[in-house]
This record gives structure tokens, C-alpha cells and sequence, in this order.
């Protein structure tokens, strides 16, 4: 592997985390090196985008009320009029697809947000100041990560109550922990490499050390992790929603969708639970297969073995 | 050896401390207490009879005391009762713990099975389709959510094959091929999520060590290829799979409450999931840190059995 090689690589890496750190020709130039490079990734990234795409215009793209029953028209076979069906009531399943997936989009970005900002910080903060700081955040944090993710986010849910944004916290309460423990052991190694030693010679004060030369250089993996929690955040709400302690019926999301109601119908009718999971399993592996190419683009190390 | 588990073990007691804590102080969270919560909308009933109630289960006394009756009923047994089944939690446990522990078995069993082999192979064969073909694969497996598969899976068995999973649970040690094809499915569909895990933790843990310079030696000096593969890779790649293993066990007992769920497996997953549905707090908080239990100690063993095959780790 040449130094060119890896130099390359990092700045691809650069221009796709943080597009203001450069100019425009350089980003379009890493880009298409992405796009080269990770084909997989590159269609991922624009399945997500298509996601995203439907969620902000789903009163457009719909093409029914995705809460109006149909008496008449309930357990339909997809057809020409309802592309997926419809449900136990006539409601159209692929405009109930297409508005649920808001819920699993907005749930799963601000959840990662919370999670990740939160994780990095006490990671950040463990990591950098050591010493009985870091024992105690420690421990804290080996007594939380002890308790199962979908179990804990369970505990909480339930005592919070079922709501669509209720559930951004059961779920970052699960994710944050298992983030810092990461962002900390980042921070460890970063510590001791010799620009930090190198700016702590010259005067830095501790804050500006953290601030300016350790915490930029965790972001490639945070920024990696981040799609792997943006995954595990978006089926942990579909599970809470499907145990009925996320959104509450009737409006729709893709794991209520699979829930008590429309179970019953589920052998006259299976296209009410294939295409909401269909969506699910879609946009979840498009996160991961990017974040998968995110990784073979940040991390040089790991492109030998790949 | 000794001192290493020691020193281990005297990491796992007071990170349980704390999340025996944490457990307690969620529950005492809620608006109100147990009693308020369980009888919401009853006004019937008075205020003398819910004091009794509190009395009863204990609520009437300090904070502290709560918290150590609760957490020393771990060792005598007595956790109390369900504040909606009156029936008594260690009992409830009792009841179920052994399918959702017969569950996990199967399902680590079959995700072992399958995932290593094919681990292998994507390793052995790198770059070529098939090792495309088996990292789709487990990636698919980490992208579909168990409740939708699990949902899939009963469906279609209904409408190919008209089967229903039984409503009564079979004991293992009286009908075990019963039992076995019970839980056949719901494992199945818990260890695909772990197959996806153990090929590609397989895959980069083998061609790491295909990488090292002792790999290179034996080969040079003309060992033959599946004694290279059998003596130097294998055993050596095998190390952090099985701590990933360990570490999917968490994973997997979340799983077990929506797999439960769909398959009505009478086990702790779904008594859970009642426990919090029915707001039988008292039950939850039991669970939750017997959750957390179940995961310190797997820790603890895979960390000390790291320790025993690895000798470098005693000595760090």
C-alpha cells in the first residue's frame, strides 16, 4: 500500500464527512473517487436518499389518506390501484409505508444525534482526563452496557409511556453508553500520539488540546459508528413500536404496522407485514452497507484485509 | 490464574452494585408509586386499603431499606411478589427462565454451526463472488429486524404448511424431540443475527492471522497446509470470536422478547415484556437486573476463559 494511496483515501474521507472543509472541486473530485471506489456504498447512499426523499414528501408521493379506512376495499391483494395491498380496514399499505417511514427517520436521526453527542462527550471528557474521572465514568458505564439495549430501552418505554418522540429516549439511553466506552478508547490512543504531545509542548492549554487535537481526529470512527447506531436505532424503534411502546396506532410506522391489529389477517393477507419489513430491512442495510464503505474509506488499515 | 480471576471478579461485583442502582432508582422514577400506578382509575378504592397495599409490598419504609430487602432477596430467594398476578417473582423466574435459557442454547448452537464454516470460507476464498456473496449475506442478516423475520416465518409456515406453534410448552427432559422442533424456528431466527455477527468477526480474526509473521514461518518451513490451518490459524483466530460470541449473548437475549412474543414461548422474554405492559413494576425491576446479571457473568467467563487459552492477558 502506497503513502499516496492512504493520503488519497483520507481526503475522500475528509471531503465526505465535512463538505465546508473544502472547495467545491475537490469535493466533487472526492466524490466521484467514492463512487469509484465503493459501488455498493454509492448505491446505498442513494437508496438512503431516497428514503429520506420519500419521508419529506410523503403527502405528495402517498396516494391515500394513510389513516382513512375502506371498508369495502380491507384485505386487498396488491394491485394496479393499491401497488401493496390493503389492510384489515382498507387502508392503503404502501401510503402507510411511505408516512411510516418518518417516524423510523426522525426517531433514528435524533436518536443518534442525542446518543452520539452525548457518548462522545463522555467519552471525550473520560478518555482525556483520566485518572478517577475515568474510573467512575467507567463504572457507571460498565453498570448501564450490563443491561441489554432492547431490554433497557423496553424498561424505559415502559415507564415513559408509548409516544413516537417519547421513544428517541429509551433508545439513546441504550446507544450512549456502548458509544462512549468507543469514543474513550479512541481518545486513549489518540493521547499519546506525538502532535498532542507536540501541542501540549508548546503551551496548549488542556481544554484547546482536547478541543483542537484530540477530539477532531475521534470523528472518523464516531462518524462510522454513527451509521452502525442509525441502524440499530431504527430497528429498535420498529421493535418498540411493534411491542407497542413506540408510536401508537393509528398513525403509522413500520413496526406498529406488524403489530397486534393486522396479525390476525396476517394468512389471508401477508402483504400488510412483508412490505412494511421490506422497508425496514431495506433502509437498515443501505445504512450498513455505506457505513461499511465509510469504514473502508476512513480506516486505510482495514483496506488490506478487504 | 487465581489472582486474574480474582482481580476479574472484583471488577463484575461492584459494576453489578451499581447497576442494581440504576435499576432501582429507573422503577422509583415513575409518577407516584406502584400502588397509584397499578390502581389508576380505581377510586373505589380508599385510602386505607391502598396504605395497606404499600405496607404489604414494603413501600411504606425508607428508600434504603427497600433497595437492600429487594437486592438481598437475590440470595434468599425472596423477591417479593407481582403486583399483578400476586404471584411470586422468584417462582415467575423459575417458571421461565428455563425456555428462554434452552432457547439462547439452541440458537448459539446453530449460529456456531453455521457461522464459523462459512466464516472460513469467506476468509479462505476473499475477494472472490462468494465471499461477496456470504458478506451481503450476514449483513442482510444484521438488517432485517427478528420481528419482522419471526412475523415472515409464522405466516408462511401457516399457509404452506399449516403449522402453528403449539400453545403449551414441552420440557425438555420429558419430551426432548418435542421441545426441539418447538424451538427449532424461533432459534433459527435468532442465530441468523448471530450467524452475521460470527462470519464476519471469522472472517477478519482469520485473515489477520494469516497475516502474521508465525503463520509465515510454518509455512516456510514446509508444514503441510492443513496442519498450517488446523495448529496456527484456526486456533489462533478463535480467540476474539469467541468473545464476540459472549458479547452477542447480550444481543440475543434481547431478541428473545419479541421472538418469544410471536412464537408464544413461555419464557422470560415474554414475561417481561406482560411485566411491563401490566406495569408490574416490582416484576420488571427483578428482570431487568437478572438480565444484567446473566450478562456480567457471561463476561466474567469469557474474559477468564480468554485469560486461560491467551496467557499474555494474565500477565498485562
Amino acid at each position: 500500500m502506497t503513502t499516496r494511496g492512504e493520503g488519497g483515501a483520507h481526503a475522500a474521507g475528509v471531503g465526505v464527512i465535512s463538505p465546508s472543509s473544502g472547495e467545491g472541486r475537490s469535493i466533487w473530485r472526492s466524490l466521484t473517487r467514492f463512487a469509484r471506489k465503493q459501488p455498493l456504498g454509492t448505491a446505498s447512499l442513494v437508496v438512503l436518499g431516497l428514503v429520506v426523499l420519500t419521508a419529506a414528501l410523503a403527502n405528495v408521493i402517498a396516494p391515500y389518506d394513510p389513516l382513512l379506512p375502506a371498508p369495502i376495499e380491507r384485505l386487498r391483494a396488491p394491485s394496479f390501484s393499491h401497488p401493496f395491498g390493503t389492510d384489515e380496514i382498507g387502508r392503503d399499505v404502501l401510503s402507510r409505508v411511505v408516512y411510516g417511514s418518518r417516524v423510523s427517520l426522525i426517531v433514528g436521526f435524533a436518536t443518534v444525534a442525542i446518543a452520539v453527542g452525548a457518548g462522545s462527550f463522555v467519552g471525550l471528557v473520560s478518555g482525556f482526563v483520566g485518572g478517577r474521572t475515568d474510573l467512575v465514568i467507567q463504572r457507571v458505564l460498565d453498570a448501564l452496557i450490563a443491561i441489554p439495549a432492547l431490554i433497557l430501552a423496553i424498561a424505559v418505554a415502559g415507564i415513559l409511556g408509548a409516544g413516537t418522540l417519547k421513544s428517541v429516549v429509551p433508545i439513546a439511553v441504550a446507544i450512549m453508553p456502548i458509544n462512549a466506552r468507543v469514543v474513550r478508547s479512541t481518545v486513549l490512543s489518540i493521547r499519546e500520539r506525538q502532535y498532542v504531545e507536540a501541542a501540549r509542548s508548546t503551551g496548549a492549554t488542556a481544554r484547546r488540546v482536547m478541543l483542537r487535537h484530540v477530539l477532531p481526529n475521534t470523528l472518523a470512527p464516531v462518524f462510522v459508528l454513527a451509521s452502525v447506531w442509525l441502524g440499530n436505532a431504527i430497528i429498535i424503534e420498529a421493535s418498540l413500536s411493534f411491542l407497542g411502546l413506540g408510536t401508537p396506532p393509528p398513525s403509522p410506522s413500520w413496526g406498529n404496522m406488524l403489530s397486534r391489529s393486522g396479525r390476525a389477517y396476517l394468512e389471508q393477507a401477508p402483504w400488510i407485514a412483508i412490505f412494511p419489513g421490506l422497508a425496514i430491512t431495506a433502509t437498515v442495510l443501505s445504512v450498513n452497507l455505506f457505513g461499511d464503505a465509510l469504514r473502508d474509506v476512513l480506516d486505510p488499515r482495514l483496506r488490506g484485509s478487504s | 490464574m487465581a489472582v486474574y480471576t480474582l482481580k476479574r471478579i472484583g471488577v463484575a461485583v461492584p459494576t453489578l452494585l451499581l447497576t442494581s442502582i440504576i435499576v432501582f432508582a429507573l422503577m422509583r422514577m415513575l409518577p407516584g408509586d406502584v400502588i397509584t400506578t397499578q390502581l389508576a382509575g380505581d377510586a373505589a378504592v380508599s385510602e386505607e386499603e391502598r396504605d395497606r397495599l404499600r405496607a404489604e409490598y414494603g413501600l411504606d419504609r425508607p428508600l434504603v431499606v427497600q433497595y437492600a430487602r429487594w437486592l438481598s432477596g437475590f440470595g434468599t430467594g425472596d423477591l417479593g411478589r407481582s403486583s399483578y398476578t400476586g404471584e411470586g417473582i422468584t417462582a415467575a423466574l423459575r417458571r421461565t427462565a428455563p425456555v428462554t435459557l434452552q432457547l439462547a442454547i439452541v440458537s448459539i448452537i446453530i449460529s456456531i454451526g453455521i457461522g464459523i464454516p462459512l466464516g472460513l470460507i469467506s476468509a479462505i476464498a476473499r475477494n472472490s463472488p462468494w465471499d461477496n456473496v456470504l458478506r451481503f449475506f450476514s449483513i442482510l442478516g444484521l438488517s432485517a429486524p427478528e420481528f419482522w423475520t419471526g412475523t415472515l416465518a409464522l405466516t408462511f409456515l401457516a399457509i404452506w404448511f399449516s403449522w402453528v406453534p403449539p400453545t403449551g410448552y414441552r420440557v425438555i427432559t420429558s419430551d426432548p424431540l418435542g421441545t426441539l422442533t418447538q424451538l427449532a424456528i424461533p432459534a433459527f431466527l435468532i442465530g441468523y443475527r448471530l450467524v452475521a455477527v460470527i462470519i464476519r468477526m471469522t472472517r477478519s480474526a482469520v485473515l489477520e492471522v494469516m497475516g502474521e509473521d508465525f503463520v509465515r514461518t510454518a509455512r516456510a518451513k514446509g508444514l503441510r497446509p492443513t496442519s498450517v490451518w488446523t495448529r496456527h490459524v484456526l486456533r489462533n483466530a478463535m480467540l476474539p470470536v469467541i468473545t464476540v460470541i459472549g458479547g452477542q449473548v447480550l444481543a440475543l437475549i434481547g431478541g428473545t422478547v419479541i421472538i418469544e412474543q410471536i412464537f408464544a414461548l413461555p419464557g422470560i422474554g415474554r414475561l417481561t415484556l406482560d411485566a411491563i405492559i401490566f406495569r408490574d413494576y416490582p416484576l420488571v425491576q427483578s428482570i431487568v437486573f437478572l438480565f444484567a446479571i446473566a450478562v456480567v457473568v457471561v463476561n466474567v467467563v469469557i474474559d477468564l476463559s480468554y485469560a486461560y487459552l491467551d496467557p499474555r492477558i494474565r500477565y498485562s
